[in-house]
């Protein structure tokens, strides 16, 4: 029997069967359509019922009370509602059942508790009794749970019908018009006379280029001759300005350096005087040797006048402390270099202004890199800088009470341990004997310290 | 042909099905008829106008050589229409615009009584956003408000019964149960809650909307209802367990409506993305999409006296047949704007609430608007609140209640003894941009 079956019975059908043939027949579909729009009717006789099933017709636009216009619609019939209650009851009975099963429970084995099966059998080759088989499902614990939880999720199926759109679309998004599309331009702020060069068009091409004034019509929009002999007759009056500007620049400039030129000069003469009348002078004098003693008299007086005026013009040269030095030489006083010094200082100024750049320089080194600074510079430069060095004054009298306290503590200490009151005094020198006591003392004021 | 000159599996075929005609076809002296019904079926206009024309100008005369051809004049109407006749079927020459223009001028839409300002109701804190109408007794009808509460007033007098506090965001939609004693309010807080109305309260909340729940519906057989909203999906939930029984995933955008049917398909929905889905709640899937709507479908009511449904977006009412999602009728709301509710009443009047506060009613049958009318303001209202949020006919169909975002609700009815003479309706021009696809 087995046998005179092909073989192919038992293979598996072949890999999508179902969609090659489906595939087949709309391909055919697609050819009788083709055929009819060739032009020839006849060759569409075939499937002609199954063509355009799911196409889209006038007749799906076309409502029928407008082509019978007496159609009537009845009533749904009571069987027919009947008819669908019943099978619509019986599906959801169904789904509501599966619903309201908690999750878990088995399905009760109590449906084929009675249907025990017997099989009577007997073995071919001995000729003994006939044997009774009795086939009973196993017994199940109608209230054991299931033993796989696995509940699997189906997707909702997404093969829908063919839903062609039947309306219109172009009246979701309807067209703009040319004048509503003009309407609603907004032009670009790039300027059409200026190019990103710097470049600029004169006014007059402007006007030139720009449709909306025409040669005929220029009108209020010419730039008229007068307006071109403004611009022009301004531009030459701002020309002549600068002109006699730069004239009168020159000639102050010019006279500057003839005074400069005068000064000179008159110095140099000057200089020039000097060196001679000091060579008049170192010269021995060559006139009448026997001078009498008023002549020599004013001569002396003279040399001396011309010393003091040396003198005088050295000690204008001098800084202040050297005057102050000389000053008091000159008048044979005994005056101290620290006095001099203290007089020659400049008077003090309160409160000293220090660039504050430098700080805020100071404050970027030390900062970290560019990304981590946030303030271009510190909040407390200047307040900063008048207190930083400056001694904290309460502190420092706390740390010397503190301190004065402790020399004061060791002291007696000292003195207790050396046996020793305090001295009033200088200190006094003393024999070498008290010099181990001494040491001993201090070792024991070097361990108090330390302990 | 040699076989290098096929190419592909395509053109194979191709050669195999002429292949094929001239073996079958080609020698057949006369085609049978049903065979013959068909190629005439495939066959469109141009070929039928040339089939015509070398019918009737086969016995003419031959060329008498003139240099100018005398044309013949045009046949007369009547010609024509025969001409038009036999090159376009009966069904071809409804896919004529101005055939089908001329059939519509000649309708008769059917006369309606307009309706007037019957009462207005105040006693909201904010809009109106839902109206239901008890579907029993038709006694009372709830509202539900921006305000979070749930107001059930009288419907013959307009005295206030009973107010409902429980959600915490606006109250988007409610529902009333024909067959218990329950009432199902969607929220913004992502709740759907059935109220008791024997004892008044909240008995059970359906959690599991992932955001604002915009709709909520009950099916009319089966102990359902179905809640959709901003997440994109419809939910049917069991009512007595609060399981959320199926998902109906599809949609691309917020859902603004859900209907129920008691036949397939049960469920209806309208998104914002535009469609309105049909689904088939055995299968879990939509069974049908309908696309011609092109701005969010924000209201979807069903015709009490025959199986079809109208669904609205913005200046767009188109009514469907329910079983199979076939398109009735084109609403002459060319020029309404934002359409917020619909609703439809036993006579055939289809209500539709505007964003901007008009009212207009349509003959459902036609889709002849036979009436618009602005809102009447309520005194300290500001220019912005007019809008109808919604609206509902009684169960009657003579008194329509809407809920408008100037905190008021206003019920409105027939001008009594109204007749076609007194008072005619909106004259009927169909217009030839009314036929839109």
């Amino acid at each position: 029997m087995s046998n005179s079956r092909p073989l192919s019975v038992l293979l598996p059908p072949p890999k999508h069967a179902i969609n090659a043939s489906a595939q087949h027949k709309s391909g055919l579909k697609e050819l009788v359509g083709l055929l009819s729009e060739a032009g020839n009717p006849r060759e569409t006789l075939y499937s002609v019922e199954s063509f355009q099933e799911n196409s889209v017709t006038l007749e799906s636009f076309l409502p029928l009370r407008h082509k019978y216009p007496d159609l009537k619609i009845p009533q749904i019939s009571q069987s027919d509602i009947q008819n669908t209650y019943e099978r619509t009851k019986a599906v959801f009975d169904k789904i509501l059942s599966q619903k309201l099963q908690p999750q878990g429970t088995g399905a009760v084995g109590t449906a084929n508790k009675g249907s025990a099966k017997t099989i009577e059998y007997k073995l071919p080759d001995q000729n003994s009794e006939v044997r009774k088989l009795k086939i009973v499902d196993q017994q199940v614990d109608p209230l054991q749970p299931k033993l796989f939880k696995t509940k699997k999720v189906v997707a909702p199926s997404t093969d829908e019908p063919f839903a062609p759109v039947l309306h219109k679309s172009d009246d979701i998004t309807p067209q703009s018009t040319k004048e509503e599309r003009d309407k609603w331009n907004i032009p670009s702020a790039i300027s059409s006379w200026k190019n990103p060069n710097g470049y600029t068009i004169n006014l007059d091409r402007r006007i030139a280029s720009d449709g909306r004034y025409s040669k005929e019509s220029l009108g209020p929009h010419e730039i008229s001759e007068g307006h071109m002999k403004l611009s022009e007759a301004l531009d030459a009056a701002e020309r002549k300005a600068r002109e006699e500007v730069s004239l009168r620049a020159d000639a102050k400039r010019m006279l500057a350096e003839q005074d400069v030129r005068e000064k000179e000069e008159k110095l140099r003469m000057i200089a020039l005087k000097a060196r001679e009348d000091r060579k008049k002078n170192t010269e021995p004098y060559s006139g009448p040797r026997a001078l009498d003693s008023a002549t020599r008299q004013r001569q002396e007086d003279q040399r001396e006048r011309l010393n003091k005026i040396r003198r005088e013009l050295q000690r204008s040269k001098m800084s202040t402390a050297e005057r102050l030095r000389a000053l008091a030489t000159g008048e044979g006083r005994e005056v101290s270099e620290k006095v001099i010094l203290g007089a020659a200082a400049a008077s003090d100024t309160a409160d000293i202004q220090y660039d504050s750049r430098l700080f805020t320089k100071a404050a970027k080194a030390r900062g970290q890199s560019g990304g981590d600074q946030v303030y271009d510079n510190p909040l407390f430069v200047q307040e900063g800088i008048n207190t930083m060095y400056r001694p904290n004054f309460s502190a420092a009298v706390d740390i010397q009470a503190r301190d004065a306290a402790d020399t004061l503590e060791s002291k007696v200490q000292f003195e207790l341990a050396s046996g020793k009151r305090g001295r009033e005094g200088p200190v006094e020198f003393s024999a070498a004997e008290n010099t181990e006591k001494s040491e001993e003392g201090e070792s024991s004021v070097k361990r108090h310290r330390g302990g | 042909m040699s076989i290098d000159r096929i190419h592909g599996p395509e053109h194979a075929r191709e050669v195999y099905l002429k292949h094929l005609w001239e073996k079958r076809f080609k020698n057949l002296a006369q085609v049978s008829p049903d065979l013959q019904k068909k190629i005439e079926d495939r066959k469109n206009v141009l070929e039928r106008y040339e089939e015509f024309r070398s019918a009737s100008s086969a016995p003419s005369e031959p060329s008498t050589g003139a240099l100018v051809h005398y044309e013949k004049p045009l046949p007369d109407t009547a010609q024509t229409a025969s001409l038009v006749r036999k090159v376009y079927r009966e069904d071809d020459s409804f896919n004529l615009l101005m055939e089908r223009q001329s059939r519509q001028l000649a309708l008769e839409p059917s006369w309606h009584a307009p309706w007037k300002l019957m009462r207005v109701i105040n006693g909201h804190n904010g809009w109106v956003r839902c109206v239901c109408v008890d579907p029993v007794d038709n006694e009372w009808f709830a509202t539900g408000s921006n305000d979070t509460t749930i107001k059930v007033w009288d419907l013959a007098s307009g005295k206030l019964k009973l107010t409902l506090a429980g959600h915490v965001m606006t109250v988007r939609s409610i529902a009333i149960s024909q067959r218990h004693p329950l009432m199902f309010s969607a929220s913004e807080d992502k709740l759907v809650k059935c109220w008791d109305l024997e004892k008044n309260t909240v008995v059970r909340d359906y959690h599991g909307h992932f955001s604002g729940v915009h709709t909520v519906d009950v099916h009319p057989t089966l102990d359902l209802i179905a809640s959709a909203g901003r997440d994109a999906v419809v939910r049917l939930w069991d009512i007595r367990t609060r399981v959320p029984v199926m998902t109906l995933a599809g949609h691309k955008g917020p859902i603004n409506q859900v209907k129920c049917f008691p036949v397939d398909p049960q469920i209806m929905s309208g998104s914002a993305d535009s469609t309105v889905r049909l689904w088939d709640i055995r299968a879990g899937k939509a069974m049908k999409i309908l696309t011609h709507h092109s701005k969010s479908v924000r209201a979807i009511a069903g015709n009490p006296s025959e199986s079809s449904v109208a669904t609205a977006s913005t200046s767009d009412i188109r009514s469907w047949r329910l079983q199979d999602g076939q398109l009735l009728t084109n609403f002459r709301s060319e020029d309404t704007g934002i359409i917020n509710c619909l609703s439809v009443n036993p006579d055939g009047v289809l209500f539709a609430g505007g964003d901007d506060g008009h009212l207009s009613f349509y003959d459902y049958k036609t889709g002849h608007k036979f009436q618009d009318l602005p809102t009447i303001k309520v005194p300290g209202s500001l220019e912005s609140e007019r809008g109808i949020l919604s609206a509902s006919f009684d169960q009657t169909g003579l008194r329509l209640i809407t809920g408008e975002s100037d905190k008021s609700i206003k019920v409105w009815k027939q001008i009594p003894g109204a007749t076609q003479e007194t008072h005619p309706n909106l004259p009927w021009n169909p217009r030839l941009e009314s036929q839109r696809f």
